[in-house]
């Protein structure tokens, strides 16, 4: 989130993603029964679109960000940057840019100050949009992202949320690494057809799909003060409304990865925390299912991991360790896997390839992701039991240094 | 004497030999699906569109 990100950074020629005709786009596929999202937009062209863009100490970002927005095909209708609680010159950057630029200079608590800011800027400015666009200010839509998702709501009635396809540019180890997981959740959200996640980094919303969780729910505004993922408990709102959320097959969006171990460490541990104290709330239903199952696998994971080492140390201590060549299968399938994944990774070049090629260096995120896995688990369930809650939000503004 | 000692000697290293033969087991048969499932990804045709 601290580094910058400028339209000229994204590598040129390759900000259309799978440029073709639009009637020549794959259509998602339709799963299940899905409802048709009460209020229609309105005919093409005249939709209203309205980005809202928060922002808390992004100087460094916000103008590559407004700059790509403001570049779109299809320009939105307006945009309003939502400078919350910032000590640098994020406001002022903001203003220095032309209409539809609107800059909203708040001061909000700063729990869950993030929520806060955009059901402001929703209340006063949302109510008569069509689409709702949210995009964080460190990350870069390419031109056809708004004109795209403007379409895509046009031809399905019954999608109520489209989230862009998340790319990180960069050639160190830890961008790789994320690139590549980035990757391989976009693969399988897109051969499902939905997503459990409208990411808030960049993604369209139906407004009238908005107005239904408001009103539903009687809250202040779409997004939640008591999850620490407020896009993630959104998303399941709206699908609980019997409406489609997914990942769109044309929008991509560059965003920022995490440059350290601590700072991946802290966003991860806020989405996993925040992640399992939801789904702890909303129980296990069919919109819930594979997320308790994702759960499921992860924990698996950890404990196969740390039984493994575990059991070859004891062995050892013991002198039975026997080696059995049969096991170097899993292995050689693991990494066949991780290979064929990184061939489909955006924008990739040979050192991704190597990089799963080598094992290790994914093995190593394996095992980070084993202990956020765990270390998450159980501060959400000693939470549940000691109604405290750690506002990881400010955890992580601290382990990225903003 | 020898006789008890050398039961309760035996009793614990029973149970300690099943303990890490499960926790074998246990590792051995997560690490299993979860090469199963791997394999299935490796044989399922690629996605038409672009992650």
């Amino acid at each position: 989130m601290t580094a910058v990100l400028m339209s000229a950074d994204l590598p040129a020629g390759s900000l259309v993603d799978d440029a073709r005709p639009p009637a020549d786009r794959p259509t998602p596929p339709r799963r299940g029964t899905w409802h048709q999202v009460p209020g229609r937009i309105r005919p093409p062209g005249a939709e209203r679109v309205v980005v809202l863009v928060p922002a808390h100490n992004e100087a460094a970002s916000i103008a590559g960000t407004l700059r790509c927005v403001l570049d779109q095909e299809r320009v939105p209708d307006l945009v309003v940057v939502i400078a919350n609680n910032c000590t640098d010159d994020t406001a002022g950057i903001a203003a220095t840019f032309p209409a539809p630029v609107l800059v909203l200079d708040v001061t909000v608590p700063r729990s869950h100050g993030k929520s806060r800011a955009l059901n402001l800027a929703w209340q006063r400015h949302c109510t008569d949009a069509d689409v709702v666009v949210c995009l964080d200010a460190d990350t870069a839509l390419p031109p056809n992202a708004i004109g795209d998702w403007v379409a895509e709501f046009q031809a399905d009635p019954t999608l109520a949320g489209s989230s862009s396809k998340f790319t990180m540019l960069g050639g160190d180890l830890l961008t790789r690494l994320q690139r590549a997981e980035f990757a391989r959740w976009t693969d399988t959200s897109l051969r499902r057809g939905w997503t459990s996640v409208l990411a808030g980094t960049g993604c369209a919303v139906r407004q009238s799909a908005l107005q239904a969780v408001v009103d539903g729910d009687g809250r202040d505004g779409p997004w939640s003060y008591s999850s620490q993922v407020e896009d993630f408990e959104l998303t399941y709102r709206i699908r609980e409304r019997g409406w489609r959320c997914q990942v769109s097959p044309t929008v991509r969006a560059y965003t920022d990865s995490m440059k350290t171990v601590r700072a991946l460490w802290g966003q991860r541990m806020k989405w996993q925390v925040g992640t399992v104290e939801d789904l702890l709330s909303f129980g296990a239903d069919r919109w819930t299912l594979p997320d308790w199952r994702q759960q499921f696998a992860g924990l698996a994971a950890a404990v196969c991991r740390v039984g493994w080492v575990a059991l070859t140390v004891v062995a050892l201590l013991l002198g039975v360790l026997t080696f059995h060549p049969v096991w170097l299968l899993l292995s050689v399938l693991f990494v066949a896997n991780d290979v064929r994944q990184a061939l489909r990774i955006p924008h990739r070049d040979r050192l991704d390839v190597v990089l799963a090629a080598l094992l290790l260096p994914q093995e190593f995120f394996a095992w980070m992701r084993a202990a956020w896995f765990t270390a998450a688990w159980a501060e959400a369930l000693v939470g549940r039991f000691t109604h405290r809650s750690r506002d990881r939000w400010a955890m992580q503004y601290r382990a990225e240094g903003v | 004497m020898y006789g008890q000692q050398a039961t309760a000697s035996g009793g614990a290293a029973t149970l300690a030999y099943t303990g890490l033969n499960s926790a074998w087991w246990v590792t051995a048969g997560i690490g299993l699906v979860f090469a199963g499932l791997t394999l299935i990804q490796l044989v399922r045709r690629p996605g038409a569109m672009r992650p």
